[in-house]
């Protein structure tokens, strides 16, 4: 049985070799991205340090708790001062829809529609892009798994519809808001991350390096000259 | 190499732990937005009240005091003041401080402008001379 298995041929052999690497690239993409917002997310949670630097430097925090109180108040100030815009635009967005839909009679609307009745006369943003048909792409059976093996049929390609009107108003105004509005709460996150930790850190007391011999306090007398 | 298996890992790892991120950011982005709509709520009842959202904490005040005492603490330290001395006795002479010289005859005095007004006549009963008697 298990000859039978390794015996692979020369295609299955290269086609393996491809998924491999596609695997591969995928993950690394992701861990590279992930490493990204990483970094983002520690540059944004800094702004946590210089709002609470005078209050720790002048005492003016006593202790954890108090730390922590204080920084989350302030992270909702700057919250609400670096969303306020992407907020409102999100809000100007809806309200355009609702306000269209309301106005033409038209609540089923569909802002990703790219179809329409004939394909030509699609109402969603969707109508600017290829459609890809991936459910019906083709496949090769490879150790009886269907793995994809070449680019799916195409669904619809781009065109301009008039009845799509109002979703290329929408769609870009609302994704500019919502990723926009989704920066802040990363910032929000990582700054309320940061407030946890360092309220900790900041005044924590360790006994690593503590030596009582050589602490003045314990040990009256001076020191011999 | 290992860097670049680590970044691999990494990518695994974030791939089986995306759900519970998209997650917490689900919950977030909820929470935010509450949070937006009270503090505009609070703001607009600040408002009304005269006081504003970004007003300082007490702790601000306090840190600020704190440091205000510590700037003019290390200022007076590097450029001490000197002792203000007695007022000579009975007056102080004329160039003292607060005692400038009296203005020389002549002398130009920048003063405020005085504007002329037209003054009006005051109606006084005249007494009846003593010839009309």
């Amino acid at each position: 049985m298990i000859p039978f298995l390794i015996k692979i041929s020369e295609n299955e052999k290269r086609l393996l070799l491809v998924l491999l690497a596609v695997v591969i690239l995928v993950f690394v993409l992701i861990g590279l991205l992930g490493l990204v917002v990483k970094r983002v997310m520690t540059s944004q949670a800094k702004r946590a340090d210089t709002f609470m630097y005078d209050l720790v430097y002048t005492k003016a925090v006593k202790n954890p708790r108090h730390f922590r109180r204080v920084g989350h108040k302030k992270n909702h100030r700057l919250l609400f001062q670096q969303s306020w815009i992407p907020f409102l635009i999100l809000l100007v967005a809806t309200a355009f829809l609702i306000t269209y839909m309301a106005v033409a009679d038209h609540w089923d609307l569909n802002v990703f529609d790219y179809y329409g009745t004939d394909g030509t006369d699609g109402e969603g943003f969707t109508t600017l892009f290829f459609i890809f048909d991936f459910l019906n792409a083709p496949k090769s059976t490879f150790f009886g798994v269907d793995i994809v093996s070449d680019w799916p049929p195409i669904l619809s390609s781009p065109y301009l519809s008039a009845k799509a009107w109002p979703s290329y108003v929408f769609v870009p105004i609302f994704l500019t808001g919502a990723i926009w509005y989704l920066v802040c709460v990363q910032a929000f996150i990582a700054r309320t991350w940061r407030i946890l930790v360092m309220s900790k850190k900041t005044f924590e007391k360790s006994l690593d390096n503590y030596d009582a011999t050589k602490n003045p306090i314990d040990n009256p007398l001076p020191p011999l000259q | 190499m290992i860097k670049f298996l680590q970044i691999f890992g990494q990518g695994i790892l974030y791939v089986v732990l995306s759900p519970f991120f998209l997650v917490i950011l689900a919950l977030y982005v909820i929470y935010t937005a509450l949070v937006m709509i009270f503090m505009f709520l609070k703001m607009i009842v600040l408002f009304f009240a005269g006081k504003g959202l970004f007003n300082d904490l007490p702790e601000d005040i306090e840190a600020k005091q704190m440091l205000e005492k510590l700037r003019l603490d290390k200022q007076a330290k590097e450029n001490p003041q000197p002792q203000p001395q007695p007022l000579p006795y009975p007056y102080p002479p004329y160039g003292y401080p607060g005692y400038p010289y009296p203005p020389q005859p002549g002398q130009f005095i920048n003063q405020a402008e005085v504007k002329e007004i037209d003054a009006k006549p005051i109606d006084v009963e005249e007494e009846p001379s003593k010839d009309e008697q």
